[in-house]
């Protein structure tokens, strides 16, 4: 077990520092943060009025909930597409076949490769939601936001992104990449940008990978984030732990097929 | 260290469509250098594969030492002695030399870290690239490549190493220096070394086999295979035309107003002019005159 341990946490180190120098992962967070902000930094819902007003009417923990619902709500577009390429690689530079004449099992690659690459991806994200909650820790005049913001993000952010996660690195091991990343764009536009709309909308089940039910069952928030347009659903407490265990379960039963398809695909080659 | 005889037992590969790779071999591979011998599409690349673990057979089945390839338990074993130069090796372009081979030591289950970088020092500086070994490999070339492929073959000291086609696309420094590193290796374990370039067999090793169309056509010793075109290989020096006839010309030197020609063929060639001459057969000849009548018994379905 320690064995599959180091090997484990070998992998994840070696994809963390290859994902964490792709100059790509910088640019597109760059890019897309910047675009987010000049898009929604306008008018009365402008970023810093809205959490001037938001922290002066409500707890310090709603304030830091809201904002990690928004962070979770916009930025894994990046997050999806940044992984996805992460396993074709290995076929695409042919390490498979050295890989698979070593002993280290297929399970522990691949669980590495997965945390070690979204560790990596997620740290443009942490950046961007580190500086947001050093801004309403200034606003609140209250320096308790960055341990609070610890929680919201582990409880509201990171069942999500374990799930993008599992999903990202698994469908390319059948999905050509670039249409991956196409459906993955277009599902996050339509299934999550768009949950107030009154169409099927898996962001309004307990597999909300923006976190909508967890935010509203543990952390009370029943408004949009723009403050206008009320979310016509609730969550008690029981579903938003519900929420955060199926995304995390969901994840890791995402792994274990991937791990016992590439297995199956060996074998009958 | 202690050395293991590979058994390979009526080991059968069929690929999809049919297409019989490898056709109920039969080998005993021996501690020390082995060559294995064949043209493209012999089935070289496919047994060292399933010796390897990357693949499986169809059918048949392998030892190494002890440890029994046809179980899961022991086709992990055997990866632990194990050392493997893939045909294409694959790297990750991003990484240095020297991540690269500590990112495989810990997949190799080297899992000391001071023992597994001391290792990687040690390899850096026998294959030379100590000097590189911080920059990405991507900047690396071909034979700095190969180089990084022997040293991470390396790592767990293997009792076992299968070097396929380590030679190709080398410049001939390169392919000498590779060479007598491969012959060093064999002194304290089994190496195969799969080619199908004659003068690397010839410089490296006793004993080997020959696969075509995937069956062996030929093993034993080095001397028995020159044995078997003794008194087939011709020097034909003439002015006139070439040899011509159930010949294979082997080499064409022009001697001012004459021209030399080295053939390989059952007897004296009949009607060649000038001077004729038999000569003792080099191991490229004599794996010509091997391969020679089964060239046209090739089977439709076999492939690398």
């Amino acid at each position: 077990m320690s064995l599959y341990l180091a090997e484990l946490s070998g992998a994840a180190r070696y994809e963390f520092r290859m994902q964490v120098r792709r100059p790509t992962l910088w640019i597109v967070f760059a890019a897309f943060t910047g675009l987010l902000i000049l898009l929604l930094n306008q008018g009365q819902s402008a970023i810093g009025p809205y959490y001037t007003h938001l922290v002066a009417h409500t707890t310090l923990l709603k304030v830091l909930a809201d904002w990690t619902f928004n962070v979770n709500t916009f930025l894994p577009i990046c997050l999806g597409p940044l992984l996805a390429d992460r396993l074709p690689r290995d076929r695409r530079t042919k390490v498979d076949e050295l890989f698979t004449s070593m002993p280290a099992p297929l399970g522990a690659r691949l669980v590495g490769k997965y945390l070690g690459a979204l560790l990596a991806t997620l740290l443009p994200i942490l950046l961007i939601y580190a500086a947001g909650v050093g801004y309403i820790a200034s606003l609140a005049h209250n320096p308790l936001a960055f341990p609070l913001a610890v929680i919201t993000f582990a409880a509201i952010a990171l069942p999500g992104m374990l799930f993008v996660g599992a999903f990202s690195i698994a469908c390319t091991a059948i999905l050509w990449t670039p249409l991956y990343q196409f459906l993955f764009i277009g599902y996050w536009y339509w299934n999550t940008l768009w949950f107030h709309a009154d169409i099927f909308n898996l962001a309004r089940t307990l597999l909300s990978p923006i976190g909508l039910i967890i935010v509203m069952g543990v952390f009370g928030l029943n408004e949009s984030s723009d403050g206008q347009h009320a979310i016509h659903i609730s969550a008690t407490l029981l579903q938003g732990v519900a929420s955060m265990v199926t995304l995390i379960v969901v994840a890791a039963l995402v792994l274990f097929a991937l791990e016992r398809y590439l297995h199956w695909r060996q074998v009958s080659q | 260290m202690w050395t293991v005889q590979v058994a390979i037992e009526h080991l059968t590969k069929v690929y999809r469509g049919q297409v019989r790779a490898l056709q109920g071999i039969d080998l005993t591979i021996p501690s020390g250098m082995y060559g294995l011998l064949g043209p493209n599409g012999a089935g070289k690349t496919t047994l060292m594969r399933i010796l390897a673990g990357a693949l499986r057979p169809t059918s048949g089945a392998f030892r190494v030492g002890a440890l029994d390839g046809a179980t899961e338990r022991g086709r992990t074993a055997i990866k632990r002695i194990l050392g493997y130069l893939p045909q294409d090796l694959g790297m990750y372009p991003d990484l240095s030399a020297r991540e690269f081979l500590d990112y495989i030591g810990i997949l190799k289950g080297m899992d000391d870290r001071k023992l597994r970088q001391r290792r990687v020092e040690e390899l850096l500086q026998t294959v030379s690239l100590m000097a590189v070994a911080n920059r990405k490999l991507k900047s690396f070339s071909g034979g700095m490549k190969r180089r990084v492929g022997i040293a991470q073959a390396l790592l767990n000291d293997p009792q076992l190493l299968i070097v396929d086609e380590p030679t190709a696309g080398l410049d001939p420094e390169e392919r000498i220096r590779f060479r007598n590193l491969l012959a060093d290796l064999a002194g304290e374990r089994t190496v195969i070394l799969s080619t199908h370039i004659v003068e690397d067999i010839a410089q490296t090793c006793q004993r080997l086999a020959v696969l075509n169309y995937g069956q062996v056509v030929f093993f034993g010793s080095i001397a028995d295979l020159l044995q078997q075109a003794d008194g087939k290989v011709w020097t034909v020096t003439t002015n006139g035309p070439k040899p011509t006839g159930n010949y294979t010309v082997i080499a064409t030197m022009r001697q001012g107003a004459t021209t030399q020609y080295r053939v390989v063929g059952d007897g004296r060639p009949p009607g060649a002019q000038g001077e004729v001459a038999p000569v003792a057969p080099g191991l490229e000849e004599a794996y010509i005159w091997l391969m020679r009548d089964r060239r046209a018994q090739a089977p439709t379905s076999a492939l690398a």
